[in-house]
């Protein structure tokens, strides 16, 4: 690869890196802010229709940050832009790779949420169902450890072989 | 008494309402955020009170945390506040004294709301409890020995019972989640939440009470009356949530919860109290000869006055405080003219500087 080359790579994953870091500060989640708006007039990317916006934004669960699928046009609109000026189609798949490499951790960023001040008392719950030490009304008959005998009476002392004291 | 602020003041007055405003959006949010704990752990397990605890702990935690975020803020402001140098050296004190009025006030919201957020939780999760010991209530029990199914006289505690088929004492068993509702904390969250609004009537009651430097009988009896009335809405509701509760338990709750009250507070100061009473009361009554003769017998006379002059500032008397100014002045400084101005004076700027 020649210098102009490399130049031309670092550029593009420069450009790229600004986009992820642009799309990543887009409030509300799944939104179009004033900046992102900028951006999606640059690339010349028609924003994603309201409906299929909420519904993609609430099936990923977003935090912050653009929808995947505008950040992936901006992506490939840039790619396009590069493969022209240089002559080169192949910047096109190689643009479309690293978005590709790079979704999941873009996601892995927009859905990330700080772990609420309750996470620990909701988790002791969900575990402490589990435990099992929950009981319904129960009884029981104290039994003459001597002879084995029920008990008969309010007083302890065992009504069959004489011991003083039922139980242990 | 309120005072034109220099217009200097201004920004940080301003400073100091937007960041209040932010601490109590922030409550919101936080209130938010604990409802949704508390639902959680409710529909995880209503009956283990653990995790319950722990959203209460994390929340007064996380409130409390808010509150001291507050106190380090007051000192930024205040330190600002000590920078402004001003022709008229009480505008400054007149402003500091504004604003930690203010913050006082939010302190007192602040633990209001962590109370009432907390009491909601709980007692939410007390109905869901109640509703599972509910379903524990009517369960009969095979008896231990022959196994004839028996019925429980007492649905909240354990019971010895005769078997009436083979004579066998059957020791009889609470459910877990009656025996939680009514020996963990499942009533008495119900309890607090029913007492609550009594429960604020006696944080008035104590601000009100401790406000007062000089308090009188009368005084004394708001406090305790605020004290005695959350304490017997309190434990009259136990009486109707909890079946061990008798009209007996109930009395003796109220008299066990007022004890340290009676015991300290309503007997400190006792003659000093009865004192001021004597000397506040023929100022309430506007009697200028028994004020006079009141401040008479006084070892010193003069402080007396001053006494009865910030007394009656204090209850928001502010004409009363001027005349009794006016009224002892003769007496007890009669060579001093301008007493009764300059006591008002100092002793109003003495009392809008307090922040209480």
């Amino acid at each position: 690869m020649t210098v102009d080359r490399f130049a031309l790579v670092g550029a593009l994953t420069e450009e790229l890196g600004k986009l992820f870091d642009d799309a990543l500060l887009v409030e509300p989640a799944g939104g179009v802010n004033d900046a992102w708006a900028k951006v999606l007039a640059k690339y010349g990317v028609a924003p994603i229709g309201a409906a299929e916006r909420e519904a993609t934004r609430a099936r990923l669960n977003l935090a912050r940050g653009a929808l995947p699928a505008e950040v992936a046009a901006c992506a490939h609109a840039i790619a396009n832009h590069f493969a022209s000026a240089v002559g080169d189609p192949r910047l096109v798949d190689a643009a479309a790779a690293v978005w590709k490499a790079t979704e999941g951790k873009y996601l892995e960023h927009a859905t990330w949420r700080p772990k609420s001040m309750f996470a620990f008392a909701v988790q002791t719950a969900k575990q402490a169902k589990s435990k099992g030490w929950q009981r319904p009304p129960g009884g029981y008959v104290i039994r003459c450890s001597q002879c084995g005998g029920p008990r008969l009476a309010e007083e302890l002392a065992c009504q069959f072989c004489g011991k003083d004291k039922l139980g242990t | 008494m309120t005072q034109p602020f220099h217009p200097s003041l201004a920004p940080l007055a301003q400073r100091w309402s937007t960041f209040l405003d932010k601490v109590r959006a922030r409550v919101q949010e936080i209130e938010g955020e604990a409802t949704a704990a508390y639902a959680d752990v409710i529909a995880s397990d209503a009956v283990d009170g653990t995790a319950l605890s722990g959203v209460s702990s994390a929340l007064k935690a996380r409130l409390l945390a808010l509150a001291a975020k507050v106190d380090d803020s007051w000192s930024t402001i205040d330190a600002e506040i000590d920078k402004i140098d001003l022709d008229d050296g009480r505008a400054t004190g007149w402003f500091r004294g504004a604003q930690l009025v203010l913050k006082a006030q939010f302190a007192r919201w602040l633990e209001r709301e962590t109370e009432r957020i907390i009491v909601k939780g709980e007692a939410d999760a007390g109905r869901a409890l109640h509703a599972v010991a509910l379903q524990e209530v009517g369960q009969q029990v095979p008896c231990g020995h022959c196994g004839v199914p028996l019925d429980r006289p007492l649905w909240h505690q354990t019971v010895n019972v005769t078997c009436p088929h083979c004579k066998a004492v059957v020791t009889l068993t609470p459910g877990t989640a009656s025996a939680m509702f009514t020996g963990g904390a499942g009533a008495i969250n119900l309890a607090r939440e029913e007492a609550f609004g009594a429960w604020c009537a006696m944080q008035d009651a104590e601000v009100a009470w401790h406000k007062l430097r000089h308090k009188t009988l009368d005084d004394l009896a708001r406090w305790e009356g605020a004290n005695r009335a959350y304490w017997q809405t309190f434990a009259d509701a136990m009486g109707r949530l909890h079946p061990g509760w008798t009209p007996k338990h109930v009395a003796d709750e109220v008299t066990g919860k007022m004890s340290w009250l009676l015991q300290t507070t309503s007997v400190d100061d006792r003659t000093v109290r009865e004192n001021n009473h004597a000397g506040i009361a023929a100022v309430a009554a506007g009697d200028p000869n028994a004020v006079i003769a009141w401040v008479q017998r006084q070892r010193d006379p003069e402080d007396a006055g001053e006494m009865l002059i910030t007394a009656a500032l204090e209850r928001g008397w502010g004409q009363h405080a001027t005349w009794v100014a006016q009224l002892v002045g003769p007496i007890v400084a009669g060579d001093e003219p301008g007493w009764a101005a300059e006591k008002i004076d100092e002793l109003t700027y003495y009392q809008a500087t307090r922040g209480d």
